[in-house]
């Protein structure tokens, strides 16, 4: 995906963490779109407890991965999000589960996210470059 | 996916909560049409909403494990409220059957009004959240720079 000099971990997991975002947003905009259908219910992405193990900062005791090739290791890329559903809880009798302060709030909550996640990026680039340019301006 | 797939899925809403404005409006106007092409008062018209499901490619994407597709909103029907009209004594009118009695659209106007402010507000928060998602757009275009 990168060249060599390019195998920055960091990075990897900065983007899996815009993309785990940004599929996150579309959950809570097809919820807002539909706030009025009877019988939908709201959905929601995941991911952050995925690349939490696959950074190895997990709670859960896993055995260390020093190299892809390890058994029951995740490397950072193959971290994907999954889209899960809400089921049995409603708020209203039409059998509508999705609250719209709940997802405006949530949805204001995740647009903020993904500007830090771009600005750590961009941060990130700028790094980058900084060290090609071996420091000079 | 993409960010831009996102627009579409608030603009479904917006297309959505719009034509039951519209809707509203029509029947708002109609509350005393006692005569209609089809014969006899106005009937209160409903949209019926559905979750865009994304049809075969949200099925394929579910296969092969790919991210699906955006989904959002759409207007399965308009339909005709079945509830019964109201009668009114009016004997005088042209339009009164022979036991004086004047059958009124099934229009509530209380209740359209409530459906009106409904509608607009789930119309104001897919604008939010439609600007939110252009802002999040601006954000990734400034990465680079």
């Amino acid at each position: 995906m990168y060249g060599i000099w390019l195998q920055d971990r960091t990075l990897w997991a900065l983007e899996q963490a815009i993309g785990g975002v940004a599929q996150r947003h579309q959950a809570l905009l097809d919820n807002i779109a539909n706030v009025e259908t009877p019988g939908y219910a709201r959905r929601d992405v995941v991911f952050r407890d995925a690349l939490r193990e696959a950074l190895g900062r997990s709670r859960r005791l896993a055995p260390a991965a020093t190299d892809p090739r390890h058994f029951g290791a995740r490397p950072v890329q193959a971290v994907e999000p999954r889209t899960v559903t809400a089921s049995g809880w409603f708020m209203r009798g039409d059998g509508n589960g999705v609250s719209l302060d709940h997802e405006m709030a949530l949805l204001a909550e995740n647009a903020l996210e993904y500007q830090t996640l771009t600005r750590q990026i961009g941060m990130r680039v700028a790094m980058l470059r900084t060290v090609i340019s071996e420091g000079r301006r | 996916m993409s960010l831009f797939n996102a627009l579409d899925i608030s603009a479904s809403a917006l297309t959505a909560e719009r034509l039951r404005i519209e809707l509203v409006a029509e029947n708002l106007a109609n509350v005393y049409t006692t005569r209609t092409p089809a014969g006899g008062p106005y009937r209160r018209k409903v949209a019926a909403f559905g979750a865009r499901d994304g049809g075969f490619a949200a099925l394929m994407a579910r296969f092969t494990r790919r991210a699906e597709p955006p989904r959002g909103v759409q207007v399965t029907g308009i339909y005709e409220d079945p509830r019964p009209f109201k009668r009114v004594y009016a004997p005088d009118h042209p339009d009164a059957g022979p036991d004086g009695y004047l059958l009124l659209p099934n229009v509530d106007v209380v209740e359209e009004m409530v459906n009106l402010i409904a509608a607009q507000r789930a119309y104001e928060a897919n604008v939010t959240a439609f600007n939110t998602t252009r802002s999040l757009i601006q954000s990734a275009l400034s990465i680079g720079g």
